[in-house]
């Protein structure tokens, strides 16, 4: 197995400001790779990210409810540094509330960002890695389409239109050497656990066998696996990082 | 079928294919039947009549389902006609397939709001209700191609995905209220959009389908019919594949 | 929806007693001759025998251990000698012998795996030669949650009820051509005699906890599904896992 490293390869991950994402802007930054780190919010960490590994991560700012925002973090890694190996999506963003009380503008917030942003810059992203007959995708999806969450539902949808549409779109691009796969995180300690019922973490802490919440750092090995050439045999799948709390 | 005599379902899409066959199969247990439609008023009446004709009790709802003022008159029509709703299935659906590459924004655009936004709708218009009577059962169709993924569906893959995703998200916030939530994924089934496939496409289909048949709507529907009565209280945010052992998941 | 089994003969192992009883008794209802099997508890066997035979139903009862295939020709004949046909077998009859792997013994091993896994084999095995020349047939195996999830304590179990859905999805390729379908039912917890006594209430409050409806699934929930497999309304449901609770797994 070759080691993971990414030597020469130039990546794109959305959400570069999250909890996550920066974890993966700078896992993959000091493997080698040059990244696009696109955000939203929150310059002050993709900002400290440049700083840290200069040359090689350059913050772009865009928002994925714009049409042509995945086209713009595409067509910067082109045109700084010629090529796109790997494209990695990391941005999130919830709306939460019961079924009951959703409104049609959170369903469609959610749905829009989450699942269309994620098509749009898969879209762009394939251009350049359909001609150098090589890529990697990895989705970050979660838990919620498999298993369920409470006030979530346009989240689940979202992120299960997301797994649902990597395994098509896996099927379409296999002959190009292009893989996508997906990283499901169970419970991790996040941003966005902030937004949820406060009974909700201790009662899912004390299912899950590790019984702890995952730390954002437990989920970037796997999401470095999946955009390496090591991946060369996997595609359309999805990889859970939930200690033990499913283990379907 | 025990129990489900007498109780009130909406099937949206019932005037053709999986839809009407549901329509077909929950009349025959003496449910009264809403028959949603969208575009075609004689195929959806055809179905009435044809509930009527052999005692049973059913009216053609038109609404476009992505609308929620049309899905809310689609609910009220129900409840003012036959004063509750026990059961939602969320069958109606559309494909527009092309290659990612070729796909049109508005292609898949018009396939998540119709297969999976429109869910969403319906689910919550009944929520209400179903809760008032501490009762409820919610079938959402979904698909082979949502589990599995299928080249030329990528915006199909990805609606019938996120309804499992809706699926089983809904299913634990209603369940405290006797509310049952699973979903189904059938496979190649028998419907005028298998015979828009190309031959090759149906050859290699049937070659590696175990039961070497493509399904028949009269063979998912007694599964939705299942799901959606008394029996099935226990099973919760669950997928059944309809599949003739194609994939096995 | 055919779910009329008139006509059908069903094999129900471990019939006596929880879920197999239930099942039977389901299965009766709707109209099968039923092969009650038990292995040890012969009075509670004929007391379900006697309740179907009340309602005007078929029964049988006939002690076999699944373990020992040289009793699987006579379970398979009092199905065909006495109601003329085998059509639907039930795989319900299991056993525990719970410890942690550290403590675990290959007697522990070997009894659970002969009993849920091996036996199981060879008795659909025998199971499909009358299916096969009735060109339909339903196998339905009594796999759990626990094949899907793993349990501490209960290794040896696991990995039977895990097999025993790989097993499924074989012979339903096998035997697709024959018109026999083959699918696997994963029951959550399931308030039985059997789980009355053998959960604490610590152990069961742990559990609750997991399962979003609130509440142990009943015998005649699994009953229910099964009733369902067996008939003609499942004729395109092959290879697949139901899992039958409360939404535990959502699988």
């Amino acid at each position: 197995m070759s080691a993971l490293t990414f030597h020469n390869q130039v990546a794109v991950v959305t959400g570069g400001s999250g909890s996550i994402g920066h974890l993966i802007v700078a896992a993959l930054a000091e493997r080698g790779a040059n990244v696009v780190a696109g955000y939203h919010q929150h310059d002050v960490v993709v900002n400290a990210l440049q700083k840290t590994f200069s040359e090689q991560v350059l913050p772009v700012q865009a928002d994925l409810r714009e049409p042509d925002a995945g086209q713009l973090l595409v067509d910067t890694a082109l045109s700084r540094w010629n090529r796109l190996d790997i494209l990695i999506t990391a941005h999130s963003m919830i709306a939460n509330a019961p079924v009951a009380e959703m409104s049609l503008e959170q369903w469609h917030a959610v749905l829009q960002v989450m699942l269309r942003g994620t098509m749009g810059i898969c879209r762009a992203a394939l251009r350049p890695m359909q001609r150098a007959r090589y890529g990697r995708i990895v989705t970050l999806t979660g838990y919620q389409p498999l298993a369920g969450a409470l006030d979530q539902a346009n989240y689940a949808a979202a992120l299960g239109g997301v797994l649902g549409f990597g395994k098509a779109l896996a099927r379409e691009v296999a002959a190009w050497g292009i893989n996508i796969n997906s990283v499901a995180p169970g419970l991790i300690e996040r941003a966005q656990i902030a937004a949820f019922d406060p009974s909700y973490v201790p009662w899912a802490t004390n299912i899950v066998p590790l019984k702890r919440l995952g730390k954002p750092n437990e989920v970037v090995p796997t999401v470095l696996l999946l955009a390496s050439e090591a991946a060369s045999y996997m595609t359309g799948q999805t990889i859970m990082v939930e200690g033990g709390w499913r283990m379907v | 079928m025990r129990g489900l005599a007498g109780q009130v379902a909406i099937v949206t899409g019932a005037s053709r294919g999986i839809g009407r066959a549901i329509a077909l199969e929950l009349a025959s247990w003496d449910v009264k039947v809403i028959v949603n439609y969208q575009h075609n008023a004689t195929l959806a009446a055809e179905v009435v009549a044809a509930i009527q004709a052999a005692g049973g009790s059913a009216q053609a709802v038109q609404a476009d389902i992505t609308q929620p003022a049309q899905v809310q008159a689609l609910v009220d029509t129900a409840l003012a006609t036959w004063g509750a709703v026990h059961i939602l299935i969320n069958n109606a659906g559309i494909t527009r397939d092309a290659l990612f590459m070729r796909m049109k924004d508005h292609d898949w655009d018009a396939v998540i709001e119709a297969d999976l936004t429109s869910a969403f709708l319906c689910a919550q218009a009944v929520l209400a209700p179903m809760r008032q009577q501490r009762y409820g059962r919610i079938v959402n169709v979904a698909s082979l191609a949502g589990l599995a993924g299928n080249v030329g569906q990528t915006n199909y893959a990805a609606a019938k995905m996120g309804l499992i995703g809706l699926t089983k998200a809904l299913a634990r916030e209603v369940t405290a209220d006797g509310i049952v939530v699973n979903a189904v994924a059938p496979g190649y089934i028998q419907t005028e959009m298998i015979e828009t496939l190309p031959q090759w496409l149906r050859t290699w289909a049937l070659d590696v389908i175990p039961l070497k048949r493509f399904g028949t709507v009269e063979e998912v529907a007694p599964a939705v019919a299942f799901l959606a009565s008394p029996a099935a209280a226990y099973i919760i945010g669950h997928v059944l594949t309809i599949d003739g052992g194609w994939v096995m998941p | 929806m055919q779910l009329d089994l008139t006509e059908r003969v069903a094999l129900v192992t471990g019939a006596s007693r929880g879920i197999g009883r239930a099942i039977a008794l389901a299965l009766a209802a709707s109209g099968a001759a039923v092969v009650v099997n038990y292995r040890g508890s012969e009075s509670a066997a004929n007391d379900v025998v006697e309740q179907i035979t009340q309602q005007g139903g078929r029964a049988l009862a006939v002690q076999a251990d699944i373990a020992d295939e040289s009793s699987h020709d006579a379970l398979i004949k009092a199905a065909t000698g006495n109601f003329g046909r085998l059509d639907i077998l039930v795989n319900n009859a299991g056993i525990t012998r719970d410890t942690l792997l550290l403590r675990m013994k290959a007697d522990d091993i070997d009894a659970v795996l002969n009993t849920n896994l091996r036996g199981i084999m060879l008795l659909t095995k025998a199971a499909l030669r009358p299916m096969t020349k009735q060109r339909w047939g339903r196998i339905i195996n009594m796999s759990s949650i626990i094949g899907l999830t793993g349990n501490a304590g209960q290794a040896n179990y696991a990995a039977a009820k895990a097999g025993l859905l790989g097993f499924t999805k074989s012979v339903a390729l096998e035997m697709a051509s024959r018109n026999i379908t083959a699918n696997a039912i994963c029951p959550g917890f399931i308030e039985t005699d059997m789980t009355a006594h053998a959960f604490t209430d610590e152990l069961r409050a742990a559990a609750l906890q997991r399962v979003p409806l609130g509440r142990f699934g009943s015998p005649d929930d699994i009953a229910a599904t099964t009733v369902f497999l067996a008939s003609e309304a499942a004729s395109y449901i092959t290879g697949q896992t139901l899992a039958v609770d409360g939404g535990w797994t959502m699988y």
